[in-house]
């Protein structure tokens, strides 16, 4: 439906910066973790974002492209959550159980400031696709308005 | 995978196409575009009413989802009372006419 295309856009939007605001609560409730399943410490986690495009078939292309339309695309998606290759900080804390036999304890790569700023970053793109989706729904009432 | 046809390349290639189209709005009244656009007012309402007794449930926990549902809901509903406030304020012209 026409009307509501970049609603849904932004309704997309919002629940890939949701995703990003779960993975960055996950790593800074993770910030200590020496331990994880498979024995290493917790690795930072990354969201990847894609450009959504419109699932049409290659006809609705074909007859768009010729008539000089162009599709719009349909927001973003989620196409992974990767994990930041950057090394472990060392720790010298021997009396800490996951030390090794020179004391030091390996600590997971998060970087608590970086979280907070990717944190801030999440919440000002979310509000951000409010206010879009808040504008579309005023020109939709204007609309509304024509001839009254 | 679902197979589509091939829809009007250029508008050369429409000429039948566009006949067709013509035929179908003169066999569509006015009551089944009213039919339509309350039918999808009725859906989109409908979804609306799902997706907020599923976040009331539990089953999702998407606030925006549910807001956005509940505006689109709202707006579509407010467009067709703006089309029905056009229809009478038409009819009431037309009785008003002297005869």
């Amino acid at each position: 439906m026409g009307l509501f295309n970049s609603f849904n856009i932004s309704a997309s939007a919002l629940s890939a910066q949701r995703l990003r605001m779960d993975i960055i609560s996950q790593n800074i409730a993770n910030v200590n973790t020496t331990r994880t399943e498979d024995g290493t410490p917790y690795r930072r986690k990354v969201v990847l974002f894609q450009e959504k495009k419109e699932a049409a078939p290659f006809s609705q292309y074909l007859s768009e492209e010729s008539r000089n339309r162009y599709l719009t695309g349909s927001g973003v998606r989620v196409s992974g959550i990767v994990e930041d290759p950057t090394p472990f900080k060392e720790v010298y804390d021997p009396s800490h159980p996951d030390a090794d036999e020179n004391g030091i304890v390996r600590m997971p790569n998060v970087e608590i400031v970086t979280e907070m700023v990717n944190m801030i970053s999440a919440t000002r793109a979310y509000e951000a696709n409010v206010t879009a989706l808040n504008a579309s729904k005023s020109m939709a009432m204007k609309a509304l308005e024509i001839g009254r | 995978m679902n197979v589509y046809q091939i829809g009007m390349v250029n508008n050369t290639a429409n000429t039948s196409g566009a006949a067709k189209a013509a035929e179908n709005n003169e066999n569509s009244s006015f009551k089944d575009l009213i039919m339509d656009a309350l039918n999808n007012v009725n859906a989109l309402e409908q979804e609306s009413a799902k997706i907020t007794e599923d976040f009331i449930a539990g089953r999702t926990d998407n606030i925006h989802s549910v807001m956005i549902a509940s505006e689109k809901a709202s707006i579509s509903l407010q467009f067709v009372m703006e089309v029905r406030n056009k229809v009478i304020e038409a009819y009431q012209e037309i009785m008003r006419m002297q005869v």
